[in-house]
């Protein structure tokens, strides 16, 4: 470039660069800094990007301490060896916690994965290293592994929630949110209908379209079954249902595959996952049967409606990572994971990168040093050899 | 028969006076697209001045845009290939299309040209970035430039 590019232009390129090589190219330049480091940069950027698998990661939790990244559109891409696996920090809290306790992630949102140890949230940008840590110690819950957990973004008030609902003492369903905005829980029981179904015990909601989605269903009826949407704005629910053909079928999950509701059922008699994907948001007469793959988990659909999946088929203790077409046909198997330690036992999630900050810490994003920065050097080493 | 295919001039920062077919720049550049429709262009008489355009640039701008009205139902691999070749070209010839393109407000070339950039930057040292883009004056005080080359010495 003869000259130097006007700042308008060196903007909209750089909306298109991913997330976590613009941590990098704030050192090319004072202009460059303020660009990328600006508020409705990392907005435009995550509205720009959020579709686009290039952004999709899977978020697995490693140890008490420690988590991977994995990009995965570019696991499958063999002359991009070695596959992109970065490692991050996770936070840690003086905490009541058992000392190795580990974190399990239950949700994401925009950027951020929500993880959980018995006492206390985290929220953390795995990009920016931005993160907080929320006690809920003082909620009493009779069994601990019960909590249906639930975390999104409220655009009308610029708030992240956390939403934590259980059956009490007496039963009774309740109803929490957390609001990072204002730093202080919200009690919702009101919210609740009157006549509650039971949430299946699927531990994190979905967040997609200002709500948070969860499944629910009984195994002994199918009256219940369905999808509980609370919507963080209004702060009330509804429901959709699921595809009659799904009724009775056991076990099924909720997921979002490029940006729709999707439920996969794996039928374990068959050793076949069929994946439905609600096309129209909350059209039901919208449920189509969209993949049939080998017995696994689906992550991500790729940029060429390709299907990246978990692959369950064989009694395989690594994660493997699988790539299928629209037909079910196998395209291929990632490369052996580097980190031979995954398991399946291991917490994991996907979400998509982001720049994003709480609104309190954008200022001080070049003073996380302590934080976020340090474990960049560190998986940026670990990426080289 | 039809009527003959309208066409427009275009002037270069040479004064090189381009003829080409109305629909081709219509449809590709929302600016010539404007001039058509508001009548401000007379083609009789008028000549549309591009004084920060070079023939060479435009000449290429032209083509592409010819290429794309005429090739528009190929299939999507031959556009791409079509499109490779079209960009390679050095990163002066890069940097005057895209400013031409972005003058002229073509949006689909303008596309092309921040993935190809996107992907000249992808994975490249901060040192090679500056030079691609040439930017000698960073703006960083050297107290800066050496805390960040001590802090990252990987990005460099």
């Amino acid at each position: 470039m003869n000259d130097i590019l006007p700042p308008e232009l060196i903007h909209r390129i750089l909306l298109r660069v991913p997330a976590r090589d613009l941590f990098r190219l704030r050192f090319i330049s004072k202009l460059w800094h303020s660009l990328i480091s600006d508020r409705d940069f990392a907005e435009s950027h995550y509205d720009l990007n959020s579709a686009a698998s290039s952004h999709s990661h899977f978020f697995l939790v490693k140890n008490c301490t420690h988590a991977w990244c994995i990009q995965l559109d570019t696991l499958f891409d063999v002359a991009a060896a070695p596959p992109t696996h970065k490692e991050v920090f996770l936070p840690s809290r003086k905490m009541p916690s058992l000392p190795c306790s580990l974190f399990r992630t239950v949700g994401s949102c925009r950027g951020f994965v929500l993880l959980k140890k018995p006492d206390f949230l985290v929220i953390l940008n795995p990009v920016t290293g931005s993160s907080k840590t929320i006690s809920y110690s003082h909620i009493k819950v009779p069994c601990h592994d019960l909590i249906q957990y639930g975390f999104g973004f409220d655009a009308s008030r610029d708030d992240y929630l956390i939403v934590l609902s259980w059956l009490d003492n007496y039963m009774q369903h309740r109803l929490v949110c957390f609001s990072l905005r204002t730093n202080s829980w919200i009690n919702l029981d009101a919210a609740l209908p009157k006549s509650m179904c039971r949430w299946k015990q699927q531990l994190s909601g979905w967040f997609l379209h200002g709500a948070i989605h969860w499944l629910c269903y009984s195994s002994q009826d199918y009256i219940d079954d369905g999808i509980l949407i609370f919507d963080l704005k209004e702060r009330s629910f509804s429901k959709i249902s699921m595809p009659k053909q799904l009724e009775g079928c056991h076990p099924i999950n909720l997921i979002i595959l490029g940006g729709c509701l999707a439920l996969y059922w794996n039928d374990v008699d068959n050793n076949k996952t069929k994946i439905w994907v609600m096309k129209e948001y909350k059209v039901p007469s919208s449920w189509i049967l969209i993949y049939e793959i080998p017995y696994g988990m689906p992550l991500c659909i790729s940029n060429r409606s390709d299907i990246i999946a978990l692959n369950f088929t064989q009694m395989y203790s690594n994660i493997r990572f699988a790539k299928y077409n629209v037909s079910g046909e196998l395209l291929n198997y990632s490369p052996p994971p580097r980190p031979q330690y995954y398991h399946f036992s291991e917490s994991f999630c996907v979400y998509t990168e982001s720049l994003l900050l709480f609104s309190d810490d954008i200022k001080d994003w070049d003073k996380k040093k302590k934080t976020g920065q340090e474990c960049f050097e560190q998986h940026d080493d670990v990426a080289k050899d | 028969m039809g009527s003959p295919v309208k066409k427009i001039m275009l002037c270069s920062s040479e004064k090189e006076i381009f003829s080409v077919e109305e629909q081709v720049m219509v449809q590709h550049s929302v600016i010539i697209n404007n001039m058509i429709e508001d009548g401000s262009y007379n083609h009789e008489e008028s000549k549309i001045p591009l004084d920060c355009v070079d023939s060479k640039t435009l000449k290429k701008v032209i083509d592409y845009c010819t290429h794309h009205t005429h090739h528009h139902n190929d299939n999507q691999e031959d556009l791409e290939a079509w499109d490779a070749q079209f960009l390679n070209v050095d990163s002066n010839g890069l940097y005057d299309l895209l400013m031409a393109a972005n003058y002229l407000e073509i949006r689909n070339l303008l596309d092309l040209i921040y993935g190809t950039i996107k992907n000249m930057i992808k994975g490249k040292k901060i040192d090679e970035i500056r030079r691609i883009f040439n930017i000698k004056d960073h703006g960083f005080t050297p107290e800066e430039e050496e805390q960040n080359r001590k802090e990252y010495p990987h990005f460099y």
